[in-house]
């Protein structure tokens, strides 16, 4: 008879070990996270107290309110279209099967990382204090964090492309730039309008909360609301945000299915 | 050896991917004009890499190619190209770009004369391209197709699409590297009858792979057997056997 796996399987003591580890570390996070039952504890009746407040809600402001949701929305789609036409060069400069030179590679991928890593609202600060306050900043953050998104996906889709129909247009003389066009872009398609939606998807979410810092649309709206206690007022805002993430969300899902039938 | 006439020659060519152990040694073969030639051998003996040799996609490690009696020996990219423009080749399998049209991947075979960007698709480019390509398509037999997904198309059907492609490169010779090893052994039948036709009718060479030794020699004239010890054997296709065969590359 062959010997039997011990009880603990595959794992060894070493495992144990980084096991307790990864538990020492966690335990370490919350010493500085604040943690407190006693602030919970008294916390949630004050939540309860407010969300009672919000309703019902009110629709005195619904006009101007409106209007800030539709800026929302349309910074969300200029930016993601703008950072989507543009990651598309991003993406060819770093992937292997289009940029043979490691040098550029590395160059277009440090950007993108570079805008992926940044946090939105960081993005936005700074195109406040450079462009000045409203949609124009908004937008271009936005821009930069599609970039952020969709150059390295796209990337990774045109790296996905079969490599055997580029070796065979390669042999007949195409240039780069043909067989991009006539091959590698075709057959990623899909890829990269499913890529799309999602990121117009994650702009419409991210737009929402630019109008913190300063950077335009609703979220400006939904801050001066708190800040002057008129929560029937605020609970309108989140209610049109959510219906407007729920559109998006919805109409993507209808869309991406119809892609993947191409 | 040195006859003027040659498509392509192997002078002595040594080959494969490092010089320790090299694929192929000291192989010799020549393309006639309007010749069907197959090259045959076991596993191993380098038939693929002899291919991407004489097409100057790997090195040679000794010896010479020659297209059209210029040797690729020391030749610039472009100067290559210019000498590869009249070879198509059509491989194995996945060669055509699956998501567009049947029309539009026979069109990319102009690339071997123009990167205009209307070659791109079959909607932007020029009514005579258009025109040429479906021609190209019925001599196939593919006529009826040609607004298809290329992609959806059977294995037989990618072939002779890939066929249609490489006449619309108005070779001198086309290269087949196992062009029927994917298909069932009817339609590979088919579409070996599609390139012998080729040869007799419009006078274009062949040079092709096969390990199956009856396509062999029933659709050649010219058979060169890779040996497993190294070398090469040409023998005429009606005066050889499968059993001679055989017994050469098994040497």
């Amino acid at each position: 008879m062959n010997e039997l796996p011990s009880r603990t399987g595959f794992l060894g003591s070493k495992d144990v070990l980084y096991g307790l580890i990864a538990i020492l570390v966690i335990a370490w996070g919350t010493t500085g996270s604040g943690l407190s039952w006693e602030e919970a504890r008294e916390g949630i009746p004050y939540m309860g107290s407010l969300v009672m407040e919000m309703i019902p809600p009110s629709f005195e402001r619904i006009e101007p309110v409106s209007k800030a949701i539709l800026e929302t929305f349309q910074i969300a789609l200029t930016g993601a279209g703008l950072g989507i036409f543009l990651s598309i060069f991003l993406a060819v400069l770093s992937a292997k099967n289009m940029t043979k030179y490691k040098s550029i590679r590395f160059f277009a991928r440090g950007i993108v990382s570079f805008f992926r890593t940044i946090p939105d609202l960081v993005w936005a600060i700074f195109f406040v204090s450079t462009v000045g306050l409203g949609p124009f900043a908004g937008t271009l953050t936005i821009m930069i964090d599609t970039l952020g998104f969709c150059g390295r996906f796209f990337a990774e889709a045109f790296e996905e492309v079969e490599q055997e129909p580029i070796n065979a247009l390669e042999a007949m003389g195409a240039n780069p730039l043909s067989i991009f066009f006539a091959n590698v872009f075709p057959a990623s398609f899909p890829s990269l309008i499913n890529t799309s939606l999602f990121s117009v998807e994650k702009a419409v979410r991210s737009s929402v909360v630019l109008g913190l810092v300063g950077a335009g649309g609703i979220g400006i709206e939904l801050k001066v609301a708190m800040d002057m206690f008129q929560y029937s007022e605020a609970s309108t805002i989140i209610l049109l945000i959510f219906v407007m993430v729920l559109a998006v969300e919805q109409l993507n899902m209808r869309l991406r299915r119809k892609v993947m039938s191409i | 050896m040195n006859k003027p006439d040659w498509i392509i020659e192997v002078r002595d060519l040594t080959t494969g991917y490092s010089p320790e152990v090299p694929l192929l040694k000291n192989g010799n073969l020549g393309l006639g004009a309007k010749q069907a030639h197959a090259i045959v051998g076991a596993n191993g003996t380098g038939k693929s890499t002899l291919m991407k040799t004489m097409l100057a996609f790997v090195e040679p490690l000794g010896g010479d190619v020659l297209l059209f009696n210029e040797s690729l020996h020391g030749k610039s990219r472009s100067k290559v190209n210019h000498l590869r423009k009249n070879i198509a080749v059509v491989w194995q399998k996945h060669n055509l770009v699956p998501r567009m049209s049947v029309l539009s991947n026979v069109i990319h075979g102009a690339f071997s004369r123009t990167n205009n960007p209307r070659v791109w698709f079959q909607g932007t480019a020029p009514e005579a391209m258009r025109k040429e390509a479906m021609d190209c398509l019925d001599r196939v037999g593919m006529g009826h197709h040609a607004s298809r997904a290329a992609g959806r198309l059977s294995g037989g059907e990618s072939q002779r699409v890939a066929i249609a492609r490489a006449l619309m490169q108005r070779p001198k010779a086309i290269l087949a590297d196992e062009p029927v090893a994917s298909l069932d052994p009817k339609v590979g039948k088919e579409v070996m009858d599609l390139f012998y036709d080729l040869v007799e009718s419009e006078g274009i060479s062949l040079l092709y792979t096969s390990h199956n030794l009856e396509h062999a020699i029933e659709y050649s004239h010219c058979i060169t057997a890779l040996k497993k010890s190294g070398g090469t054997f040409e023998v005429a296709s009606d005066q050889t056997s499968v059993k001679e065969l055989h017994e050469i590359y098994n040497e």
